[in-house]
C-alpha cells in the first residue's frame, strides 16, 4: 500500500504536455507499489484545455490498474476553467453497424449497377446530342469545335510526330539486324509499314492523346463541376452535354484519325531512314514495298481503331469529369482515372479489333 | 498592461500601390480587437502583416514580444504555435476528414499519443458545437459548420491569440451571430486575445472590446466602439450610418 503524489508544473500547454503525460503514465503503469495517486495542482498557474483531456486519460488508466486517482490542491480559477471541458466528447459519429459478407457484396453490386445505369444514361445523352447537334448549331458555342481541334490536334502534332518517327526508327533498327542475316533487308519496309499502320500508329497516337488531351478535358470539366459552373449552365437552361461535350467529341473524332495518319507516315519515314543508312536500301524500292504491302484493309482497320480510340478518350474524360464531386482533390482524381481507364479501354478495344480482323 | 501585439509605423505596398501607410496600433492581452473599415482599406493586409503571411516594407510588428520577420524558421514555427488563424473561407483541406484536419497542427507541434490527439480534437469539436462531425469531409458540411470546424482547427493548440478574417462572411445572420457568441465563449474560457477583421456592424457591436478603424490606408481611430460613434470623423460616420440604413 503506497500513496504517490505528483506535482503538476506551473504551466501546462499542449506543446509541453507530452513529458507530463509520460511521467504520470509511468507511475500508473509501472509503479506496482502504488495504490493511490494524488495529482497535486498547488503549483499550477496556467493550464490549457489539454489538462482536461489528460485527466480523462489518467482516470481510464487508473481504473484499469485499480489505482485510486485523486486531484488535489487545484487553484479555483483552474477548476473553473476545467469545468468547461468536463463533458467528455462522445463517439465521433454514430457507430456504423457491422455489415456481413452478403450485405457488402450486395452493396457493391448495387453500386456497380447504379454506375452502369449512369453510364448508359450518359452515353444515350451523348449519342442523342451528337446526332442532333450536328443539325442544330445553336446548342453549342460558336467556334468551339475549331478551338478544341486546335487544342487536341494541332498542338499535339510536334510530340506525336517525334514519338512516331522514333518508334518507326526503333522498329526498323531492331528488325534490321535479324533480316540482314537472311538477306531480306527489303522486308524491313513491309514490317515497318504493317506494324505502324495496323498497330503502333493508332495505339501510340491514342495513348499520347489520352495522356495529353483526355486528362485536360477531364480536369476542365471536373473543375467546372466543383466550382458549380455546370450547375450555372443548367439553371440558364443550357444542357452541358451539347454545349461542352459534343464539340469535344466532334473535334476528337476529327483530329485523332488525322494524327494517326501523320503518325503512320512519320513512323514509315523513320523506318526509311534506317533502310537508307543501315541496310543500303534506296527510296524507290522501299516505298514500292510499302505501297505493295499496305492493302485497303490495313488502312481501314487503322481508321476504325483511331475512330474508336478517339471516342473512348473523349467519353471517358467527359464522364469521369462530370462525376467529380466535392473539392479540388476530385479534379486530380478524375484526371488520373481518365488516363488509366482510357489507356486500359484502348488496349482492350485494340485487342478485340485485332482478333476480329486477324481471321477476316 | 503590456500589449500582446504592437504595430509600429508599418507601410505595405502591392507593387507600386500603397495599401497601408505609417500605421500604428496595439492589441492588449485578453481583449477582442476588431479591425474594421470599408472594402479595400487594407484590413486583411494588416492581418496578413501581423501573422507574417505578407511582408511590410517599413515599420515593425511585435507579436507576443517577438518580431516575426527577424526570427529563424524554427523560432517562427514555435511562435506560430501560440497563434491561431481562422481564414475567410475556412481553408480546410478538402481531401481530409475534419478529424484529420484538426489533427494536423497537433501532430506537427506535439509528441502526443494519437489517442490523446484524437481526444483533444473531439474536445475542440464539442467546444464549437460539432461533436459527431469528426469523420465527415469539409464538403459534407454547411458553410457555418465549415467555419466552426476551421475555428476548431485554429484553436487546436490553445493559442494565446486568435486571428479571424471576416468570420461572418457568407453566413446567414443567425449563423453569423452564433459564430460571434462562440468567439466570446472562447475568449472567456480560454482567455484568448482575439483580433477580428470585419465590416459587419452588428457583429462588431456584439464582440468588440475595442476597434481600429482603417480608411484609405491609414488608421483613423483605435479605441472603444462607443467612443468611435461619437468621434464625428466623416469617414467613420459614413460607415456607421450606412450600416444603420441597412
Amino acid at each position: 500500500m503506497a500513496e504517490r503524489r505528483y506535482f503538476l508544473p506551473e504551466q501546462i500547454t499542449i506543446s509541453s504536455s507530452h513529458s507530463l503525460s509520460r511521467e504520470v503514465e509511468q507511475i500508473l503503469v509501472h509503479d506496482r507499489a502504488c495504490t493511490d495517486l494524488v495529482i497535486d495542482g498547488k503549483n499550477l498557474i496556467r493550464a490549457g484545455s489539454i489538462l482536461s483531456v489528460l485527466q480523462d486519460e489518467w482516470k481510464v488508466l487508473a481504473a484499469k490498474k485499480k489505482i485510486n486517482l485523486l486531484f488535489d490542491n487545484y487553484p479555483a480559477e483552474i477548476l473553473a476553467f476545467l469545468s468547461h471541458f468536463e463533458k467528455k466528447a462522445g463517439p465521433s459519429s454514430p457507430a456504423a453497424g457491422r455489415t456481413g459478407f452478403f450485405e457488402d457484396y450486395g452493396e457493391r453490386m448495387n453500386q456497380t449497377l447504379a454506375s452502369l445505369g449512369q453510364i448508359t444514361i450518359f452515353l444515350s445523352n451523348v449519342y442523342y446530342w451528337s446526332f442532333k447537334a450536328f443539325f442544330i448549331r445553336k446548342t453549342r458555342r460558336k467556334g468551339e469545335i475549331v478551338r478544341q481541334s486546335v487544342l487536341i490536334g494541332l498542338n499535339a502534332i510536334p510530340i506525336i510526330a517525334l514519338i512516331a518517327f522514333l518508334i518507326g526508327l526503333i522498329l526498323a533498327l531492331q528488325s534490321a539486324a535479324q533480316l540482314r542475316q537472311f538477306g531480306a533487308n527489303i522486308f524491313v519496309a513491309d514490317l515497318v509499314a504493317i506494324a505502324m499502320v495496323s498497330e503502333m500508329g493508332p495505339l501510340i497516337t491514342a495513348v499520347m492523346v489520352a495522356g495529353r488531351s483526355g486528362s485536360a478535358i477531364a480536369a476542365e470539366i471536373a473543375t467546372m463541376v466543383v466550382s458549380e459552373e455546370i450547375d450555372a449552365l443548367e439553371v440558364m437552361g443550357i444542357d452541358p452535354i451539347p454545349y461542352l461535350i459534343v464539340p469535344r467529341i466532334y473535334a476528337m473524332i476529327l483530329v485523332v484519325p488525322l494524327l494517326t495518319v501523320l503518325a503512320n507516315v512519320l513512323g514509315i519515314f523513320g523506318g526509311l531512314v534506317i533502310g537508307l543508312t543501315y541496310l543500303d536500301l534506296n527510296v524507290a524500292p522501299f516505298m514500292n514495298e510499302v505501297l505493295s504491302v499496305l492493302r485497303l484493309k490495313e488502312i481501314g482497320i487503322a481508321m476504325l481503331k483511331s475512330f474508336s480510340f478517339a471516342s473512348i478518350i473523349v467519353l471517358t474524360a467527359s464522364y469521369l469529369g462530370l462525376q467529380a464531386r466535392g473539392g479540388s482533390e476530385e479534379v486530380g482524381r478524375a484526371t488520373t482515372a481518365t488516363v488509366v481507364v482510357s489507356i486500359f479501354l484502348i488496349i482492350v478495344i485494340d485487342s478485340i479489333i485485332g482478333l476480329l480482323f486477324y481471321f477476316g | 498592461m503590456e500589449p500582446i501585439i504592437t504595430v509600429s509605423e508599418i507601410s505595405t505596398y502591392y507593387g507600386q500601390r500603397r495599401v497601408l501607410e505609417n500605421l500604428s496600433m496595439e492589441v492588449l492581452p485578453g481583449e477582442i480587437m476588431v479591425i474594421l473599415g470599408t472594402s479595400g482599406c487594407g484590413k486583411t493586409t494588416l492581418l496578413k502583416n501581423m501573422i507574417g503571411l505578407l511582408e511590410y516594407q517599413t515599420g515593425r510588428i511585435e507579436l507576443l514580444g517577438s518580431e516575426l520577420s527577424t526570427l529563424d524558421d524554427s523560432r517562427k514555427s514555435e511562435l506560430l504555435t501560440r497563434v491561431g488563424v481562422l481564414f475567410q473561407n475556412g481553408a480546410l483541406l478538402n481531401s481530409l476528414t475534419i478529424l484529420e484536419n484538426l489533427s494536423i497542427p497537433i501532430e506537427q507541434h506535439t509528441k502526443l499519443h494519437p489517442s490523446i490527439i484524437k481526444d483533444v480534437v473531439l474536445q475542440k469539436l464539442e467546444l464549437v458545437g460539432l461533436a459527431g462531425s469528426a469523420d465527415l469531409y469539409p464538403n459534407q458540411l454547411s458553410g457555418g459548420m465549415r467555419k466552426r470546424a476551421a475555428l476548431a482547427r485554429a484553436i487546436a493548440l490553445d493559442p494565446e491569440i486568435l486571428f479571424a478574417d471576416e468570420p461572418g462572411a457568407g453566413l446567414d445572420p443567425v449563423t453569423a451571430r452564433q459564430l460571434d457568441l462562440l468567439l466570446l465563449t472562447l475568449q472567456k474560457y480560454l482567455n484568448m486575445t482575439i483580433v477580428v477583421v470585419s465590416h459587419e456592424l452588428a457583429s462588431i457591436q456584439r464582440i468588440a472590446g475595442r476597434i481600429s478603424f482603417l480608411s484609405e490606408s491609414r488608421l483613423l481611430f483605435s479605441g472603444p466602439l462607443n467612443e468611435a460613434l461619437r468621434q464625428g470623423e466623416p469617414a467613420m460616420d459614413e460607415f456607421f450610418s450606412s450600416h444603420k440604413e441597412k
